[in-house]
């Protein structure tokens, strides 16, 4: 009797395990890619997107995948570890094969290289243009603020005919910038016969359907096994317009935690590690078979903005006291151990052609000086005030602890806030913090954008989203547009002149200060050459090889 | 010395017990497991002033490891592990025992309320039966995930914690009353007060509520240490308290990549501290709380 | 006759009808519990601070059209009740949508990593149920022994040392010292690709597919996750079992049998079959503990599974993804005390409500 009842109870147990499973959805797995040879990369999880035009998600792969642009910048042999480096300041041709610039300097035409697409559609001005239809059409595509003002509207785009088009701006002044945006990740170019065929009501730009499908674009690699959240793997695209790249596979692998990764890839089970903790990069320096990502100038930042449109930051006196109070050489070295420099308070490119860096003010760690610009602002001490950090980053947590330690000397008292990434994401983009830390960089680096990036203004004047210090100043902004109206060449003496006049505004006034430049946290085995250092801090595995 | 019962005019005594050294120490001796926890608790109220350096300022480089001025090294921010453990006592116990004397009274109460009124007809008896289900379904979801959820909405503060960990940690408490106050309703003792006169609430308060509310009282350690344990969890998965606070589970979390690239001391000595925490509450909480008579 | 018989048959069906009452009206009970439940999230996950379309957007510059175009495509829009409404809706047509951050179908994902997870909490189950049988027995047949010494104060600790504290060490001990066991990345080596899926539970795909060498590095891959799951976990089974076993074999019952002469064999049976139920029950509790470890072990082994997808929701404010999350977790959870409950009400009949008894 008591045996029979076990058997109903293991019955009924077997059932439910039947029906789990058949509630479990199919698989996007496309097939299976070959190992041996392959590169692994551990990463932690970014939210990886196909899609573009769907937000702002993590999307290391799929500019591998999607991301051949019209030109790019071209890659630099830093003579170390094999590490190749953009020249932000130049450009070179990588799906148009050649361009003219008109004699002023506003229109300029594209001649299209014969380059076929993963589906096998072949590269037309047609491509170019619903691209850009797409960008500025599907409702979740941000692309069209970061492209605002140099293109604002599809009729600056002309078709001559299949291998030939032309764009049209609005001011010579423009021309800089759009040459640094059409190489960067706002200006892919999809396969639109292929995309155009999946097109829905519900989905007029197939934005939907590349989340699932990838492979919709001209780069070196396509997607043949997808796992959301777990793994992607990466093949070559032997048809691919540049030449075949010579690493044949590629292993996205997703690991959530920074020790593992570590381990992984001191241990050789993995190829390329990304984002290591400060610490963990600086001690790989001394273990055999790895090596560092390092850039001769990298462009992300730690920054810490000071809001000016509340208290204690509204008084410019405060901010700069702020900027005498962080204590800059402890989170070089005990945050970032070394694995950051500050050349000097500013944050254009000093490496760019005309830089001019003269008339910034030198703000190291002062705490009297400090003192001595709160009791001219007549604010009583100490200043109290919240410094708001986010839970996804330790770094900037450690940083915002050595703050809050030195910055009592100098008359403030800090309480550091850690919130959740959403809820960090909403504060800076509303505004309501009074301080906060975060990591940053700008993917397009010519002066005018750099300038515009943190500072700009909705056309009420009010300042934009990422406007972080929410900072609105005439002076700055005359002297901005003058730059912009007057410089053609961005990268000569004058043009660096007028950028100055700008940027001198900009960090004496400290609604941002920024703290140090921060050196990539990718590391990879040491048997790997052509990594890339990338404005967009990704990989192009187009330029790299094994052994 | 043995008893004397005589007829004479003398009165009636007990043996009178020897003051004696061994009975001092074996009493001493039976309340050895509640010994552990005082000095949990001792460390608890005095440690923020007897730590030697500050447990939330910078104290030095980073990633020493023990030994010299940092009796447990340093972890990497440079802040000292040795007055951060001490210190993370006050605010894990605090939430700990907040959070126990919060769902032991309300699972005594909400177990008192349901378990009286779950056979009637009327409001309190839908009430009551509909507190039920609720209570149901806050148990089955596991705690962590409920934790997750409330924390995202209230925050990482004390207060909130301690919210979070009441509202996960009643319904049990509320269940195990409301099985004793089912049972005692129909004890004879019960039927004899009504006969007495005595009526509704006076007769709940009076003789149900003390013979139902063991339970919870005896599993109050238990619910103290999951509160700890909850903590702690949400701490590593990187929603506790706000740093630099010193909490025992967040200082595991980030110990815990340093621990996987061998720097031990910033993992292992909170975590020690947090076991022997939780496991003295338990030992204290069997040998107070023991079920006297079956 | 026809018209005798169909009230005749219908009366049949009725009678048998109240005859499985017991389980019947547990088991629809279920879909009515995961509704109210569902209602309870749509608040809750409203009530988490954070705006998914500022993460959405990563700190850009757009404009305020933009924003609100964002926010209908979203479904963010629109008053709370016309929310709530198109949310009971889809609910009911077990639609969760899709994933605020990847755009990817969110019941897509989760019934993706749903198996992994449940494989996992399942193992841990299994292992540590049957580990608590062994110990409970031994433990009390063989009081003086010193696995009995052992175990008894074990069990006391039940639950001191937390899961993310073992997993750690082991990690520390296993991989990063001793090299003993393969590192903590996924469910199995990176380089290998995965079996077509036929049942969604990664073993037994792999065991399908013939494919040994992916079998064996999966099982590789679980030793230590699974491990720490169940040293987190068991001693809270057997100190229930240890309780349940010590008062079965004082119960009149046992006595009455050692009286009549029943052999050694037959006498613990009937102790282990009495002190089964209350250990039954805590099963259920004990998944509960288990999934709320699982989230913990995917995060430190990197597995692919539930638990990363709700940590993830909640940090990005991912509304469909979490409400998605926890209706799910819920409905496991439920589903598998209701499995309990019925395995409990088929072993010990008097558990079946509708029978006098006391308390719950």
């Amino acid at each position: 009797m008591f045996a029979k009842r076990v058997l109903i109870a293991a019955a009924v147990a077997a059932m439910s395990t039947a029906v789990i499973s058949a509630c479990s959805g199919s698989s996007s797995s496309k097939g299976s890619a070959g190992s041996g040879g392959a590169v692994v990369v551990v990463t932690p999880d970014t939210s990886w997107t196909w899609a573009l035009d769907n937000g702002f998600g993590g999307l290391e792969p799929s500019m591998n995948v999607v991301g051949a642009t019209l030109i790019r910048n071209p890659y630099k042999d830093t003579g170390t570890n094999g590490v190749l480096a953009q020249n932000v300041s130049d450009y070179e041709p990588y799906l148009a094969k050649s361009w003219e610039v008109s004699a002023d300097n506003k229109t300029v035409t594209f001649h299209l290289a014969d380059a076929v697409s993963q589906q096998g559609n072949p590269l037309t001005s047609d491509d170019v243009i619903w691209s850009w239809e797409r960008r500025f059409g599907a409702p979740t595509s941000i692309s069209p603020s970061i492209q605002n003002p140099q293109i604002t509207s599809l009729d600056q785009f002309k078709k001559i005919d299949d291998k030939t088009f032309t764009v049209t701006l609005d001011q010579p002044g423009h021309l800089s910038t759009f040459f640094g945006l059409i190489a960067n990740v706002t200006a892919y170019i999809y396969d639109s016969k292929y995309l155009k065929a999946h097109v829905t009501s519900d989905d007029p730009y197939a934005v939907k359907f590349t989340t699932t499908n990838p492979n919709y674009g001209f780069g070196p690699y396509t997607v043949t096994n997808f796992q959301p959240g777990v793994t992607a793997t990466l093949t070559a695209n032997d048809k691919f317009v540049l030449g075949a790249p010579k690493i044949k596979t590629i292993i996205y692998k997703i690991v959530p935690d920074e020790g593992t990764r570590l381990n992984l890839l001191k241990s050789g089970d993995a190829d390329v590690a990304l984002n290591l903790s400060p610490s963990d990069m600086a001690s790989l320096k001394t273990t055999d078979g790895t090596a560092l990502l390092t850039a001769p100038d990298p462009n992300s930042y730690i920054m810490m903005p000071l809001l000016g449109n509340k208290a204690p930051f509204d008084k410019t006196l405060v901010r700069q006291a702020m900027a005498y109070a962080v204590p800059y050489d402890q989170i070089i070295n005990d945050v970032f151990h070394g694995q950051a420099f500050r050349k000097s308070s500013a944050f254009l490119r000093s490496d760019a052609p005309g830089y001019d860096g003269s008339g910034f003010t030198d703000f190291k760690y002062d705490p009297a000086k400090a003192k001595e610009l709160l009791a001219q602002a007549g604010v009583s001490l100490p200043v109290k005030f919240a410094l708001h950090v986010s839970a996804a980053e330790p770094d900037m947590q450690e940083a915002a602890v050595q703050i809050q330690s030195f910055a009592k000397d100098a008359g403030f008292d800090i309480t550091i806030e850690q919130v959740p990434a959403s809820a960090f994401g909403e504060g800076r983009t509303n505004h309501t913090f009074q301080a906060f830390l975060l990591l940053d960089y700008s993917i397009t680096l010519t002066p005018s954008y750099e300038l515009n990036v943190y500072t700009a203004l909705n056309p009420d004047g009010s300042p934009a989203g990422n406007n972080l210090g929410a900072w609105v100043n005439k002076d700055f902004v005359a002297a901005k547009a003058k730059a912009d109206s007057t410089v053609t060449d961005p990268y000569t003496p004058e043009a660096g002149k007028a950028w100055n006049a700008a940027e001198r505004i900009f960090i004496n006034e400290a609604p941002i200060v920024m703290i140090a430049q921060i050196q990539p946290t990718t590391a990879f085995r040491s048997d790997l050459k052509g990594i890339t250092w990338r404005s967009d801090q990704w990989i192009d595995w187009g330029q790299a090889s094994k052994g | 010395m043995t008893a004397t019962i005589s007829m004479s005019k003398e009165k009636l005594t007990a043996p009178k017990r020897k003051v004696s050294l061994r009975r001092i120490l074996a009493t001493a001796w039976s309340w050895a497991p509640v010994y552990p926890v005082a000095v949990v608790f001792l460390i608890a109220v005095i440690g923020p002033w007897i730590v030697p350096l500050s447990p939330i300022d910078v104290a030095g480089p980073t990633n020493q490891s023990p030994g010299g001025a940092f009796h447990f090294g340093t972890d990497s921010t440079g802040l000292d592990v040795f007055s951060r453990t001490i210190a993370a006592a006050r605010n894990d116990i605090l939430i700990a025992t907040l959070t126990s004397a919060i769902a032991t009274t309300a699972g005594i109460l909400l177990g008192l309320l349901i378990g009286m009124n779950e056979s009637r007809r009327g409001l309190l008896g839908w009430v009551a039966r509909f507190l039920v289900r609720v209570l149901d379904l806050l148990q089955a979801v596991p705690a962590v995930v409920i934790a997750l959820a409330l924390v995202a909405v209230v925050g990482t503060s004390v207060i909130s914690l301690t919210v979070a960990m009441a509202i996960i940690l009643t319904p049990n408490q509320a269940r195990m009353v409301r099985t004793e106050v089912l049972k005692v309703r129909t004890d004879a003792y019960i039927d004899a007060a009504r006969m007495a006169g005595e009526r509704g609430f006076a007769l709940t308060l009076r003789h149900v509520l003390p013979n139902a509310s063991w339970p919870a009282l005896e599993n109050a350690s238990l619910v103290f240490g999951a509160a700890i344990l909850i903590t702690a969890t949400l701490g590593f998965l990187g929603v506790g308290l706000h740093p630099p606070t010193p909490e025992w589970g967040s200082m595991i979390s980030t110990g815990a990549s340093d621990a996987a690239v061998g720097r031990w001391w910033s993992f292992v000595f909170p975590a020690i501290a947090l076991v022997i925490a939780v496991a003295s509450f338990a030992m204290a909480g069997q040998r107070l709380f023991k079920r006297r008579a079956g | 006759m026809t018209a005798v018989a169909v009230p005749l048959g219908g009366f049949a069906v009725v009678e048998w009808l109240k005859k499985q009452r017991w389980w019947l009206t547990r088991v629809l009970a279920l879909p009515v519990h995961l509704f109210f439940f569902s209602v309870g999230v749509f608040f809750l996950v409203r009530m988490i601070p954070g705006d998914p379309v500022a993460v959405l957007t990563g700190g850009q510059n757009v404009s305020a059209e933009k924003i609100q175009q964002i926010r209908e495509s979203l479904g963010l829009s629109g008053g709370l009740l016309s929310q709530f409404g198109n949310y009971l809706r889809d609910i009911v047509s077990l639609d969760f949508g899709d994933s605020m951050m990847n755009g990817l179908s969110v019941w897509g994902e989760l019934s993706q990593r749903l198996p992994e997870t449940v494989e996992l909490a399942v193992i841990a189950m299994v292992i540590s149920s049957a580990l608590t049988l062994v110990m409970g027995l031994t433990a009390v047949l063989k009081p003086k022994s010193l696995l009995a010494r052992i175990l008894v104060p074990y069990a006391r600790t039940a639950g001191a040392v937390p899961d993310f504290v073992l997993g750690v060490l082991a990690i520390f001990v296993f991989y990063t010292t001793f090299h003993l066991l393969p590192a903590p990345s996924g469910l199995a080596d990176p380089t290998m690709t995965a079996a077509p899926r036929v049942t969604g539970f990664p073993l037994l795909d792999a065991l399908f597919a013939g494919d040994t060498a992916l079998f064996g590095s999966i099982c590789a891959h679980l030793i230590l996750p699974v491990a720490v799951l169940v040293i987190a976990n068991t001693p809270l089974l057997l100190k229930i079992f240890l309780r349940a076993l010590e008062e079965s074999i004082d119960a009149p019952p046992t006595a009455f049998r050692i009286a009549s002469g029943a052999s050694r064999k037959t006498v613990l049976l009937s102790v282990a079959r009495r002190a089964a139920p209350s250990a039954v029950a805590m099963l259920g509790t004990l998944f509960g503990f288990m999934l709320g470890g699982v989230v913990v072990v995917e995060q430190l082994f990197a597995m692919p599974g539930m638990g990363l997808y709700g940590v993830n929701a909640v940090n990005t404010s991912d509304r469909p993804a979490l409400q998605g999350f926890l209706i799910l977790v819920a409905a496991i959870s439920l589903l598998v005390f209701l499995l309990v409950d019925l395995i409990n009400m088929v072993l010990d009949p008097r558990r079946r409500p509708g029978l006098a008894k006391e308390g719950s």
